[in-house]
């Protein structure tokens, strides 16, 4: 940090300095949050059509307790994202035009139609489930364009539509690996073999898909392929994909398990494992981009707004922060509770 | 820049952004008028079990999701329509859109939980006072996204330097003269367009089963507050002009035409608004007439006054400054085109809702909240 530092001609304590790491740290946790819980709420919205008709309703509506802090997770962070960032964000945003406005629409369908859903009679409620499906197919979608799009050095010619989209395809089926290990955790009977047979599927889609945003981000980019490469680095990326397989592997076990109706007793453990292996991929990326915004390009520091805006950011975040905070545990306190708990 | 790209990026972003104006208006003035007539000093427990506040509640919520969805995509749309301009003066868009997004997400978390779901389990002082806060943490969203506005127009507190505005002064920045004066133009629109809304369903419910005494109490009040604001903004705008305090000029000429059209049909909404209150106080509504012109007074009013007043900016993102031409996206224009039709859809599909669910509620009552009771 002091040769980051002193390579831009300030202290370590200077806030110009650790407020854009600050906000990074915040800007990374938010996206994983997102990830998170925005994912199974958007895998949940994917895997309804394929759920039988008795339960599609009641699949919906078991996201209630969740939706209205799940909502506001993307809201957040792309609003801090643009705000703490807007000289990475002014660069790129011609580039990611439609991806990310698929992304939103798709964010703003599914809230749209839970909303309106939970307040309609019994006949229309059907048709707001159908938005719901189309509204998390959308997010998935633009959220896996964005994805490819960041992977390929948001080169988006012909050349790399078939990657564009295995990796909107991977990107669906990781909203439904954590889709389906919420449903373990929730439900019982039918719908739980049902999760752990629509989790089985997916969760070699989502290895592939990170074998293969791995592979592109590091063919693309040389300073990425030094960086995971150098002799220093080997034993914490050989130990980070070692993380990753094992985490892979356990998952698969314990989905095959639970379709041998051999029901194991750590239910939210598939959940947890998801978390993990989102949560590294998030590292990852954020590890391969570091110090830049955008590759080779722009750097974090050159990305953050001037001082006296990101005073006006923190002072906002340090009053809103705790409300946000507590608000937020005290609704996932319920989260892996077992199924069958009054919520 | 392909004269077709910005007339196309420009179309989706005023579009989206009126939509938005629309619903954080009706959000603000039913929130405004339930707060007057339910939680002041002289209301009392009973009456929020009432149906009248059941219904302009649950139309309040619908509004407000509505809002909610908009106000993200329109900061969404500033982003990917916009996106040099966020280059130039994210110093000064940031925190101010920050601002208004965490606002909304505290509210959301906290008094407007309480207001929405919390009937049942908060006190009658709790309840009062969540209402009224709700309707100053919405105001104050409204604040922040008019000072960015009126920032765009009479640009203060800050400097260009190497071609990124920077914040010099914060205070100058939030306390613009142009934002406060946007500001009641804004909350007296809110309350005339909603009257006019609340009307409109009033009427509506009338044609399948009588209004209750309180139905009409609570009518009668929105009226008597909605022709007010009605005068008020008129006195407003005619001391506005008359002492060229406007920061743009009203000239007539082929590059305003929409703009004047759009204010022409504005002033043409207000006295429909004005005919139909008086109407309904002589005795003389018509339910059917009162539900084709009150409901699109209350959506079409906020948009059309928007969009008025985003026009007279003409050629310029930032007055005098920044060329809207400058800062639009150079994504492909098929892209645009398409995103234009998605944009769309989804209006047509929240304006549907929202009618819908409305009309509904006051004329088959309020259905009950789908939750999640017992997880299976």
């Amino acid at each position: 940090m002091s040769s980051y530092a002193a390579s831009l001609g300030l202290l370590p304590t200077d806030p110009a300095f650790w407020m854009p790491l600050l906000l990074l740290i915040i800007t990374a946790l938010m996206v994983l949050g997102t990830v998170i819980f925005d994912g199974f709420d958007m895998g949940v919205g994917l895997l309804l059509p394929f759920a039988p008709a008795a339960y599609r309703q009641a699949l919906m509506t078991s996201l209630a307790p969740w939706r209205s802090v799940n909502e506001t997770w993307v809201l957040l962070t792309f609003a801090l994202a643009v705000a703490a960032f807007p000289f990475a964000f002014g660069s790129i945003l011609n580039q990611l035009y439609l991806p990310l406005l698929l992304c939103m629409l798709g964010v703003v369908m599914r809230s749209i139609s839970f909303e309106f859903r939970a307040r309609s009679a019994v006949v229309m409620r059907s048709f707001w489930l159908v938005i719901f499906c189309i509204g998390a197919f959308l997010s998935a979608l633009g959220l896996g364009l964005i994805l490819a799009a960041f992977a390929t050095g948001y080169q988006q010619d012909a050349t790399n539509i078939g990657f564009i989209l295995f990796v909107a395809l991977c990107v669906m089926a990781a909203c439904i690996l954590i889709g389906a290990c919420w449903l373990l955790m929730r439900w019982e009977g039918e719908v739980r073999l049902l999760a752990a047979r629509w989790g089985s599927h997916a969760v070699r889609w989502v290895a592939a898909g990170m074998t293969a945003v791995s592979i592109m981000l590091a063919m693309a980019n040389p300073a990425i392929l030094y960086k995971w490469t150098h002799i220093n680095n080997l034993i914490p990326a050989g130990l980070l994909w070692g993380v990753m397989l094992t985490c892979f592997v356990w998952l698969e076990i314990y989905f095959k398990r639970i379709r041998d109706k051999n029901t194991p007793k750590k239910l939210w453990l598939p959940f947890v494992l998801c978390v993990v292996l989102l949560a590294l991929m998030v590292m990852g990326i954020l590890y391969s981009l570091f110090p830049f915004m955008v590759l080779d390009e722009i750097t974090l520091w050159d990305a953050t707004p001037s001082e006296l805006s990101m005073r006006l950011i923190f002072a906002a975040l340090i009053i809103v922060m705790p409300v946000i905070v507590l608000r937020h545990l005290s609704n996932y306190r319920l989260l892996f509770s077992p199924a069958g708990a009054r919520l | 820049m392909e004269i077709s790209s910005l007339i196309f990026g420009r179309i989706q972003f005023e579009l989206t952004v009126a939509l938005f104006y629309t619903f954080i208006c009706l959000s603000i003035g039913l929130a405004f008028l339930l707060a007057v007539s339910f939680a002041g000093k002289r209301a009392n427990q009973s009456q929020l079990s009432s149906e009248t506040f059941r219904v302009w509640l649950r139309i309040f919520a619908l509004a407000l999701f509505s809002a909610f969805g908009l106000g993200f995509l329109t900061v969404v749309e500033m982003c990917v329509v916009w996106p040099i301009m966020i280059a130039r003066m994210g110093n000064v868009f940031g925190p101010l859109m920050f601002f208004a997004v965490v606002i909304f997400v505290v509210l959301k978390s906290t008094a407007l939980d309480v207001m929405l779901f919390g009937k049942q389990r908060a006190s009658f002082v709790q309840y009062r006072w969540a209402m009224r806060l709700v309707l100053l943490g919405l105001t104050l969203v409204a604040y922040f996204v008019i000072v960015f506005d009126s920032w765009t127009r009479l640009p203060a507190g800050t400097m260009m330097i190497d071609g990124r505005y920077r914040i010099y002064e914060w205070t100058e920045l939030f306390a613009q003269q142009w934002a406060y004066i946007q500001s009641v133009e804004f909350f007296l629109q809110a309350i005339y367009s909603t009257a006019g809304l609340l009307l409109g369903f009033s009427a509506w419910q009338s044609k399948f089963r009588p209004l209750h005494d309180d139905q009409a109490i609570f009518l009668k009040r929105a009226l008597i507050w909605g022709l007010l604001a009605l005068c008020f903004h008129a006195i407003l705008i005619w001391f506005l002009y008359t002492n060229h305090l406007l920061p743009y000029k009203l000239e007539m000429n082929n590059i305003y035409f929409l703009t004047w059209l759009s204010f022409c049909a504005a002033l043409g909404l207000w006295l429909v608004a004005a005919y139909l209150s008086l109407s309904f106080f002589s005795g003389h509504l018509k339910p059917r007439i009162a539900f084709i012109l009150g409901v699109p007074i209350g959506m079409i009013i906020p948009s059309l006054a928007w969009l008025t007043a985003n026009d007279f900016r003409g050629e310029f993102a930032v007055m005098n400054a920044v060329k809207a031409a400058d800062v639009i996206t150079t994504t492909p224009f098929a892209w645009l085109v398409l995103g234009l039709i998605l944009l769309l859809a989804l209006f047509v599909l929240i304006i549907f809702g929202f009618v819908r669910l409305s009309a509904y509620a006051t004329t088959q009552g309020v259905v009950p909240v789908v939750k999640a009771g017992v997880v299976p």
